[in-house]
């Protein structure tokens, strides 16, 4: 039983779409560095406040300058470089556990 | 007659309400009708919680087999989990209006009504059957994909929670034994439960509950059968088993120690394979194990601002998760997949799915404004008071990692990131709508001045404390430029990978997890035994028949109706309930088909 819609609704035709007007802009070409600036521009500015908010700690070593700013910087950039060795670890082709299936899940 | 309604609403367990629903859903065979009593149902059930008569004691109850079962007890707790199932129910109900399927709209709202009859339980043996309800009706959202391998994960689903309810029941007996009844006033006081080292039987309603909730090592039917249900079944399946687990484990465990640990590893783990998984569901049934972490290691925490933590955490996370579920469904109805590989640039033909599955991402990352911050604050600062520097360092780790795979990896390989030249249109009306309802919810309960974050925390069980906690902690500056602080460097560090092409791509694959071991190995094993057994069987006929008798013996010893395991009125209850659901076991495996 097909529990999908793809054959009667998939549209292929090319535009103007509804979307382009609130998210058009991600796909101009500098749109990556445009976000990358802003980011880099309020991050700056969180790096600034924190050396005028007067931080209440319960742990001690939060109360080092920038350490949220670090530790999330570094946390998401190890889970995500991690990310490398545990594909080579654990990643196995699609139909590893089904060989006879022909797809796994709804698609 | 208005009284009289009014005394039925104010003693009737709403579950009840939603599950009568759902039976009469199965034969409204008018797609109208049966919209009316699926989304009908679970408003009927929120209006007899609102007009319940008394918290803290039994409101209805029956004698059967010399048990009391207390059908329907409120307490603050179950008010707070009731009401976001009940909101669940409804939300979901509307987001499945365009299914033409009975059984579907059934089974949804019968599984969610056996969560909520659940929650509001006052004895064991209630809760293990509206528990062991769960699994069989919720094995349809599963089973409805109509693919060999749903219907494989769907059995193995099957077994591991039939497992779970028998455990529970195991440690109902001993608690039986020990306090010569069920009822949860007889062995819970506010805010003391269970303690693992004192009876058993609080060891097997732990595992029970462990396995519910997807504790580390029993966790992977979730990632497993999830992934494979419905469109539809995915959102409904996101909203109960787990939090119902972790509703169970408020009650019965709050301040196990325990807890701290393993929902601290809870929260850790599914971050790492969540990064490496491509089909988007299943990093979202990863993220729904790194969520009930959080809960779990509050209620280990077991302090008032924790447990209150715990409690809100639950109430926004089914609502987001059910989100970013209901905008995963969304795309895989109009696209046939939610493999990332396969995904891209969907934004511009379904940008409504966009914003909602954004609302969504940024309610579970726990920006400010969203629900997350308000929910997950607590239980944050709870560990904080309480100094437990590791601990928090994991839960602060954890929420970085949340932000890398629900947060952006969801919406960005879905709506944005390469383009996949698939141009499907919009969601239809009514899921739109749930998303939107959804989507309120997690700004409401976010937003301050709104007034849903008021209304969280005056439902959450410690009031006082929850109040106090939101004047004076939750909106400090420093708390909020902290959150900032960590979310958005976590988001510069996506784009430097990005842009440097240090950020691992998509690939279409099999992650292995702990099902490997019972899919593969063991598998394997029993296949090897039995090939091995049909050469060396006949020749060992004559010792193997005089082994059996002697086993054969024993058990009868224990189990005959002299045996020393038929004494006492749980064993009725025991055999009677291990017969209706063997023969509930049977009737789907027949239904099912090969």
């Amino acid at each position: 039983m097909s529990e999908t819609s793809q054959s009667e609704h998939e549209h292929t035709h090319n535009g103007p779409f509804p979307g382009e007007k609130i998210f058009g802009w991600t796909s101009h070409p500098k749109a990556g560095l445009y976000v990358f600036i802003f980011i880099l521009v309020l991050a700056a500015g969180l790096i600034a406040a924190d050396f005028v908010v007067h931080r209440h700690e319960y742990i001690h070593l939060a109360e080092l300058p920038i350490f949220y700013a670090v530790f999330g910087f570094v946390a998401f950039g190890g889970v995500v470089l991690s990310g490398w060795p545990l594909r080579k670890l654990l990643g196995r082709p699609e139909n590893y556990y089904e060989p006879e299936a022909e797809e796994t899940s709804n698609d | 007659m208005i009284d009289g309604l009014q005394s039925l609403f104010a003693h009737t367990n709403p579950g009840f309400i939603v599950i009568l629903a759902g039976v009469i859903a199965y034969f409204a065979r008018q797609d109208i009708a049966r919209g009316i009593v699926t989304i009908g149902g679970p408003l009927l059930g929120m209006l007899a919680l609102l007009l319940h008569s008394a918290q803290g004691e039994p409101l209805a109850t029956i004698r059967m087999l010399d048990l009391t079962l207390v059908l329907y007890q409120v307490e603050r707790v179950s008010v707070v989990f009731g009401f976001a199932f009940l909101i669940a129910a409804a939300v979901n109900s509307i987001y499945a209006l365009h299914n033409k399927d009975p059984l579907q709209d059934s089974m949804a709202l019968i599984y969610a009504g056996a969560a909520i009859a659940a929650t509001f339980a006052g004895d064991l043996m209630t809760v293990f059957v509206f528990w062991e309800l769960t699994a069989v009706s919720s094995v349809f959202l599963i089973l409805k994909s109509g693919t060999p391998e749903a219907y494989k994960a769907s059995m193995r689903y099957l077994g591991i929670q039939i497992f779970s309810g028998v455990l529970l029941l195991m440690g109902s007996a001993f608690i039986m034994g020990e306090f010569g009844t069920l009822e949860f006033d007889a062995f819970l006081s506010e805010g003391q439960g269970l303690k693992l080292g004192e009876t058993p039987g609080a060891m097997f309603l732990f595992i029970a509950l462990g396995i519910k909730a997807a504790f580390p090592l029993m966790h992977n039917w979730l990632q497993d059968s999830y992934p494979k249900a419905t469109h539809t079944g995915a959102v409904v399946l996101s909203a109960f088993t787990t939090k119902l687990a972790v509703y169970a484990l408020w009650r019965f465990f709050p301040g196990e120690e325990s807890l701290i640990w393993i929902g601290a590893i809870m929260t850790v783990f599914p971050v790492f394979f969540a990064v490496i998984e491509n089909d988007l569901r299943k990093v979202l049934a990863y993220s729904l194990n790194n969520q009930v972490g959080f809960m779990v290691c509050a209620i280990g925490i077991g302090t008032p601002l924790a447990l209150n933590g715990a409690a809100a955490h639950a109430f926004c996370h089914i609502i987001y998760k059910g989100l970013l579920f209901m905008s995963m469904g969304a795309v895989m109805y109009r696209t046939g997949t939610t493999k990332a590989t396969e995904l891209g640039g969907l934004y511009r033909t379904m940008p409504i799915t966009a914003i909602c599955c954004l609302i969504g991402a940024a309610s579970i990352s726990a920006f400010p404004l969203f629900s997350g911050f308000a929910a997950k604050s607590l239980t944050m600062s709870a560990v904080g008071y309480e100094n437990m520097a590791i601990i928090w360092m994991m839960l602060l780790f954890a929420s970085a990692g949340v932000l890398e795979h629900s947060g952006i990896k969801i919406p960005y390989f879905a709506f944005f990131g390469h383009d996949s030249g698939k141009r499907p249109k919009e969601a239809p009306f009514n899921m739109i709508l749930a998303m939107v309802i959804a989507a309120v919810f997690c700004v409401w309960l976010g937003f301050p001045w709104l007034g849903g974050i008021d209304f969280l925390y005056g439902l959450l069980p410690y009031q006082e404390k929850a109040l106090v906690y939101l004047e004076q902690d939750l909106w400090t500056t420093d708390h909020v430029l902290t959150q900032m602080q960590l979310l958005v460097f976590a988001a510069l560090a996506f784009i430097v990978l990005n842009r440097v092409k240090l950020y691992p791509p998509e690939k279409r694959a099999t992650v292995l997890d702990t099902d490997w071991i019972y899919r593969r190995p063991m598998f394997q094993s029993v296949t090897w035994f039995g090939a091995v057994w049909e050469k060396v069987g006949p020749a060992m006929t004559g010792s193997i028949q005089k082994l059996s008798r002697r086993i054969y013996d024993q058990i009868e010893a224990a189990f005959s109706p002299q045996g020393e395991l038929s004494r006492g009125p749980l064993s009725a209850g025991m055999a009677i309930w291990t017969s209706i659901v063997l023969a509930f076991v049977m009737v789907l495996a027949l239904f099912a088909g090969p």
